[in-house]
């Protein structure tokens, strides 16, 4: 039988995480463009 | 306990006490000894931020967690997180610019000056809720020290206490905050690196994620899934049986609620003024995050690849990451990721005795005794209230105990005092004094009431206490006189460029 994880765990664990790094790079991004 | 193993301790411990010594010259006023002179470059706030926050915990109990429950334990992982990532984007920039404006060097400064209280009741109030709550948390990092050493090396408990001590006095009491933010720095490093290098290992030899999840499915399904409860209890003989409770949406706030203690860590937020600039947050803001983020998805997958590796279920899950680095790694790599522990538990109570230190210094002895004392005569009293305030943590952590209870406690009682407080204070021009004051004081007074008449809930205090202090600035704020003029301009410049 195939395991794996399932969809809320992936969802849940993998969404916010993504979510954060990618809003810091964009956050990052925008100030450093602004000031140069 | 090896001689190689002992020869890293030694070396990387030698290490941070030298770079103490290194910077002790450095440090001629209050500001430069708490705040480095606000001259931090961001890799430096970055890392040293998260490496304050994150105690052995991180190392011990959350990978303990997953080792024991599978992803369920993903839940306080994801609110810490994301409670990372909030206080840098709201806190971090105005908190920088505010403390500046209005020359403050402690948070109890802060409350002070932000709101021109002249009676002296807010700086007095906080500062003693610092002290307090502090040194069970210190004590609580003494405690998680001193087992190590004790498992480690063989010593008696207290003597591994006393060294343990001796160590962080050393460097906190010769450096600083210049001191403490640099080897926190390094400690973030090591952390990193030693968290990262042990999964990495052993998804390989499990045969990648298939493999992983294959394993784990094999020895229960649920250890997969994010809402299953599953059990763990050696001595009892339960080794991961499904709990037939499910899990409760209470429960999950309970763990994720966990991010909203961020906004009023005492020991965290002080790194935010520390930085040479509020331009330099966002660069500070993503180091920090993705390593928070990287981290704590290695230390739960620490926990569910320890499951699958090991042959013989461990007595304490709690030393999964210890049992794995000494399985898999030659003794000279062993001890250098150990050091990652020490490093974990050193670079918060380094920082969270400096704190304390700021508050009995600044707080109790400048303002309210000796306003006119010489940058010699607070330095020497600055260095001496880490002593004081060390042998103190250390007569109390003498008693051992259980490090997350009180951990958990301390967590939820900076959270619910001075997180609401913190963030309104920056964001609301019609706040008042009275109204951090009560704030602060139904904040407080509501996680300790929970936590002793209404935990059987199952609700973490810190959900009541946060919410019950912030209506209640509102309304108290509401109900008081409208702010003074001077205090509202004061507010519009000190936010002007964020």
């Amino acid at each position: 039988m195939e395991y794996g994880l399932t969809a809320t765990t992936v969802f849940w664990l993998f969404g916010p995480m993504v979510l954060i790094i990618i809003l810091s790079i964009v956050n990052y991004a925008l100030n450093n463009g602004g000031s140069k | 306990m090896n001689i190689q193993t002992v020869a890293t301790f030694i070396v990387y411990i030698g290490g941070m006490i030298l770079i103490g010594a290194m910077l002790y010259k450095k440090n001629k006023s209050m500001e430069d000894y708490f705040l480095a002179g606000r001259s931090l470059n961001s890799f430096v706030v970055a890392l040293s931020a998260e490496a304050s926050d994150m105690s052995g915990w991180l190392l011990l109990g959350l990978p303990g967690a997953a080792y024991a429950g599978g992803f369920n334990a993903m839940w306080i992982a994801i609110g810490l997180a994301v409670g990372t990532y909030l206080n840098w984007q709201f806190v971090a920039r105005r908190l920088r610019d505010y403390t500046e404006k209005v020359n403050s060097i402690t948070l109890s400064d802060y409350f002070e000056n932000r709101f021109h209280d002249k009676s002296h009741l807010l700086r007095i109030i906080s500062a003693l809720l610092t002290l307090t709550f502090f040194l069970f948390y210190t004590s609580s990092g003494m405690v998680a020290g001193a087992k190590l050493f004790e498992n480690t090396f063989g010593l008696s408990y207290n003597l591994a206490l006393y060294i343990g001590g001796i160590v962080i006095i050393l460097y906190t009491f010769l450096g600083g905050f210049l001191a403490v933010s640099w080897t926190d720095f390094f400690q973030g490093l090591l952390m990193f690196v030693a968290l990262l290098l042990v999964p990495t290992f052993l998804i390989k030899s499990l045969g990648g994620f298939s493999g992983l999840w294959q394993e784990l499915g094999s020895i229960n399904p649920n250890l997969l899934d994010s809402l299953k409860l599953v059990n763990y209890d050696l001595q009892q003989g339960v080794t991961w049986v499904t709990d037939t409770s499910s899990v409760t949406i209470l429960s999950i706030i309970s763990l994720a609620a966990w991010g909203l203690g961020y906004f009023g860590q005492p020991h965290i937020l002080v790194r935010f003024m520390g930085i040479r600039s509020s331009k330099q947050v966002p660069k500070a803001q993503l180091i920090g995050v993705v390593w928070v983020v990287l981290t704590l998805l290695a230390a739960v997958f620490v926990g569910v690849l320890g499951i699958a590796y090991l042959d013989t279920p461990l007595e304490d899950p709690e030393t999964v990451f210890m049992t794995l680095v000494e399985v898999l790694f030659n003794p000279w790599i062993a001890g250098f990721l150990l050091a990652a522990i020490l490093a974990a538990i050193m670079s918060t109570i380094d920082s969270q005795l400096l704190v304390s230190s700021s508050a009995l210094a600044e707080d109790f002895y400048k303002s309210i005794f000796r306003p006119n004392a010489s940058n010699k005569e607070l330095m020497f009293v600055s260095r001496g209230a880490v002593i004081l305030i060390a042998i103190f943590a250390m007569i109390l952590a003498k008693s051992g105990g259980s490090v997350l209870n009180l951990v958990a406690y301390a967590w939820a009682g900076f959270g619910a005092t001075f997180g609401p407080t913190i963030i309104l204070s920056l964001f609301w021009k019609r706040m008042t004094r009275n109204g951090a004051l009560a704030g602060m004081i139904v904040g407080g007074l509501t996680v300790i009431l929970w936590k002793n008449y209404l935990s059987f809930t199952g609700l973490y205090e810190i959900v009541p206490g946060f919410i019950f202090s912030w209506i209640v600035i509102m309304v108290v704020s509401y109900l008081d006189k409208k702010p003074s003029q001077d205090i509202v301009d004061e507010f519009d410049s000190a936010v002007k460029n964020v």
